[in-house]
């Protein structure tokens, strides 16, 4: 079964100080200046409780994961709802 | 009409059959500025009904027609009014006229032209999705001119929604929508990122509707015309018909409107063709794509006939005596000095992807692995799209001047490298 959730930077927030990528090298790596590069942004139910972790130790508040609600028997994105964020609200 | 899905057969229509479309331009260089000429060209609005019925018939209307977005991004129109509708609290429309592309001239001739189609689009657009305030945000040059329009139509209380002209900001990236949002909110013209969209919470936090001048315009003509008819130009795929601004080696260059789906040559025809051989076109604008003048010439101008999207409908015919990577290094660098530098990969990578085409200009490039590597890498990591399309445009001059850039690395231009045919604005870049 695919996962549900999915994470997602926060690009103007981030500044590229890179601990998420040290939290979950399996999901992020960085460019050549440091900012992060999604290699994969559905977060594998494995590591669901390490996503959490690098949520909540951005120092900038720049990560986000988002629930992916589907369609039953369909891998179709329905409506996406926040499971956990830093970021404060604009 | 090429049926549906064989739309990649070039299209050219006979001299005889040319059809001459004015339906957002009136015929030649005529104005429709005053609303009394207005009204003789396009007669009044259907009433707008503030019924659910009527919103929801409105809507699917505008999506039988098919009408997409001619503010670059071509989303279809009826997906965006459905998401402003599904909001609870009062809605805001905004007419982005804002045209921050320095080549592109189709909204502001819009304008002045024909003002009235878009307030008349926008003031429909306000009563579908039952909108309390419209705001105009218009290029500077056109201020005075929308004023008089709106001016006129208030006098002749002509729109139930109040209309507000705001002057907008003069940078390539201020015509981005959240972006137009935060300069009208907080005179700070550049994107705002994040969740929610501005569908949802944009202006003031509301619910915020922002379409293209163009797009509103053409939105107009559906409100009194229907589907069909607008359906009748066009493509299956591509209905309709668009402004477009031409500009380059070309006789007569400016904006015409188009039917989508006229071959490439036939819509150079339009500015009395190229003055001189071709060898690439730049199509769709900045964030556009450049095309080899063949086979693209012969092609239907359409986003499936040329593969390529059509953006906010620039077409620049690049002659052959031109050096197609020094031209794209210029732009590269202005774009890049056009980032709004909140992201740190737009901020440090375009940078990096212009001083690189510069080298390769220059003939002394050793990094094009790097170059085509950060091409990849910077897709989709910006707050907004503007590093997508700067990659867009990079990319595809690595392809269409492949040999160039191969003469170029060994050391020598075939084009003259001084010719410049893209306008970049003065002191444009920081
Ligand atoms: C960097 C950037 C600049 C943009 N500039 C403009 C602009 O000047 N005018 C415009 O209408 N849309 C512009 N857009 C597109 C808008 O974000 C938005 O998609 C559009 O106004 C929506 O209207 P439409 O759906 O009718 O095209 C820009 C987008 C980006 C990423
Ligand atoms: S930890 Fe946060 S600020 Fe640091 S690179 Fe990752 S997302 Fe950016
Ligand atoms: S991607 Fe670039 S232009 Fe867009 S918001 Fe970020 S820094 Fe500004």
């Amino acid at each position: 079964m695919s996962s549900r959730v999915r994470i997602r930077v926060d690009r103007i927030a981030c500044d590229g100080r890179g601990l998420c990528g040290e939290i979950l090298p399996e999901l992020i790596t960085f460019d050549d200046w440091g900012f992060p590069i999604i290699k994969e942004n559905l977060v594998p139910e494995d590591l669901d409780g390490v996503a959490h972790d690098a949520v909540e130790l951005c120092p900038k508040l720049a990560l986000r994961l988002e629930a992916l609600e589907q369609e039953c028997c369909s891998s179709k994105v329905v409506r996406t709802s926040v499971v956990a964020t830093s970021w404060t609200p604009s | 009409m090429p049926t549906h899905g064989l739309v990649l057969q070039p299209r050219a229509l006979p001299r005889e059959e040319r059809v001459e479309v004015s339906r957002l331009l009136p015929d030649g260089t005529a104005n429709c500025a005053g609303l009394a000429d207005h009204l003789v060209r396009h007669g009044e609005l259907p009433p707008s009904r503030r019924s659910l019925a009527w919103r929801e018939t409105m809507t699917t209307e505008i999506e039988h027609a098919g009408l997409v977005g001619h503010g670059g991004a071509a989303f279809p129109t009826a997906k965006k009014l459905k998401a402003v509708i599904s909001q609870a609290s009062r809605a805001v429309v905004i007419a982005n006229g804002t045209e921050g592309e320095p080549a592109s001239e189709k909204d502001r001739t819009l304008l002045t032209r024909a003002p009235h189609l878009v307030l008349d689009g926008a003031s429909v657009a306000a009563d579908i999705v039952e909108a309390s305030e419209v705001l105009v945000v218009v290029h500077r040059d056109v201020r005075a001119a929308v004023d008089a329009a709106v001016d006129e139509r208030r006098s002749a209380e002509l729109d139930r929604v109040p209309l507000r002209v705001v002057t907008a900001a003069d940078r390539f990236v201020a015509g981005e929508a959240s972006a137009v949002v935060n300069w009208v909110a907080r005179a700070r013209p550049v994107p705002l990122g994040r969740p929610p969209r501005t569908s949802e919470r944009g202006l003031d936090g509301r619910p915020t509707l922002v379409q293209n001048v163009e797009t509103l315009a053409h939105l107009a003509l559906i409100a009194r015309h229907g589907a069909a008819w607008y359906r009748a130009l066009g493509t299956p795929d591509e209905p309709g018909s668009m402004l477009v601004t031409l500009l380059g080696a070309l006789e007569e260059p400016g904006v015409r409107e188009i039917e989508i789906g006229t071959s490439v040559a036939e819509v150079l025809a339009r500015a009395g063709g190229p003055t001189t051989p071709l060898q690439a076109l730049l199509v769709g604008g900045y964030f556009g794509s450049w095309l080899p003048a063949h086979p693209t010439l012969s092609l239907p101008f359409s986003a499936r006939g040329l593969g390529a999207g059509l953006g906010a409908g620039l077409v620049v015919a690049f002659p052959t005596d031109a050096c197609g990577v020094a031209e794209t290094a210029r732009l590269a660098r202005y774009l890049a000095c056009e980032s709004a530098g909140q992201c740190g990969p737009c901020l440090f990578g375009l940078p990096a992807i212009a001083d690189e085409v510069e080298k390769l200009a220059e003939g002394r490039s050793n990094r094009l692995g790097d170059l085509e590597r950060w091409l990849v890498e910077i897709e989709g990591r910006g707050a907004c799209s503007h590093p997508d399309g700067v990659a867009r445009l990079v990319s595809s001059a690595l392809r269409v001047f492949a040999v160039e850039v191969a003469e170029h690395l060994e050391g020598w231009c075939t084009g003259e490298g001084e010719r410049h045919v893209l306008p970049i604005p003065p002191g444009g870049s920081r």
